[in-house]
């Protein structure tokens, strides 16, 4: 099953889109 | 919950680099207040340097989900000036979601995104009768509606 490779760390992510010509989304959540 | 779908998990992968923080962490206190997060779920459409480009509040099943994902990134694309992706994912959601919440809006931006490549009227006035035909409800008709007759 596919799941989503979710980062914790912002500053990686951007590092990685500026790499790979994405945009990073960025999800705040709260445990329910 | 959504993100368990794999057609939306897919989506996310390909498109996106996913970043995930809980804020009731000490460690997401920095990103908390740098974005003034106030309410989850909170996601946010960032560019490489972190300019938050467009951002939604509040939970949407899977088949809602996946619209507001490809939306989301148009308008990043549509305000990165990269607009003949913008278009194309615009058209996208519209072609793979045309009943979705956020239809009517790609159809006003899919007009927008295509009148500022070429600056001939025709694309944005053409665009935007598609969007009084098909979403005469919506609000995106609304916010063109100066350009209707009469």
């Amino acid at each position: 099953m596919t799941t989503i490779a979710w980062l914790s760390d912002l500053e990686p992510a951007c590092q990685q889109a500026r790499e790979h010509g994405k945009l990073v989304l960025l999800d705040f959540f709260s445990p329910v | 919950m959504s993100y368990s779908e794999p057609a939306v998990a897919d989506e996310i992968n390909q498109r996106f680099v996913p970043v995930q923080v809980n804020v009731q962490t000490d460690v997401a206190k920095p990103l908390v207040q740098r974005y003034r997060q106030a309410w989850t779920p909170d996601l946010r459409l960032l560019a490489p340097d972190g300019f938050e480009l467009y951002r939604w509040n509040g939970y949407l099943p899977p088949f809602e989900l996946l619209p507001q994902l490809l939306a989301a990134q148009a308008h990043g694309l549509l305000r990165l000036d990269d607009l003949a992706r913008a278009a194309a994912v615009y058209a996208e959601v519209l072609q793979r979601f045309p009943s979705s919440a956020v239809a009517p809006e790609a159809q006003y931006f899919l007009a927008v995104s295509k009148y500022k490549a070429s600056h001939e009227s025709h694309d944005l006035l053409g665009g935007w009768k598609v969007l009084q035909a098909r979403f005469p409800d919506s609000i995106w008709r609304v916010k063109q509606s100066f350009m209707e007759d009469g």
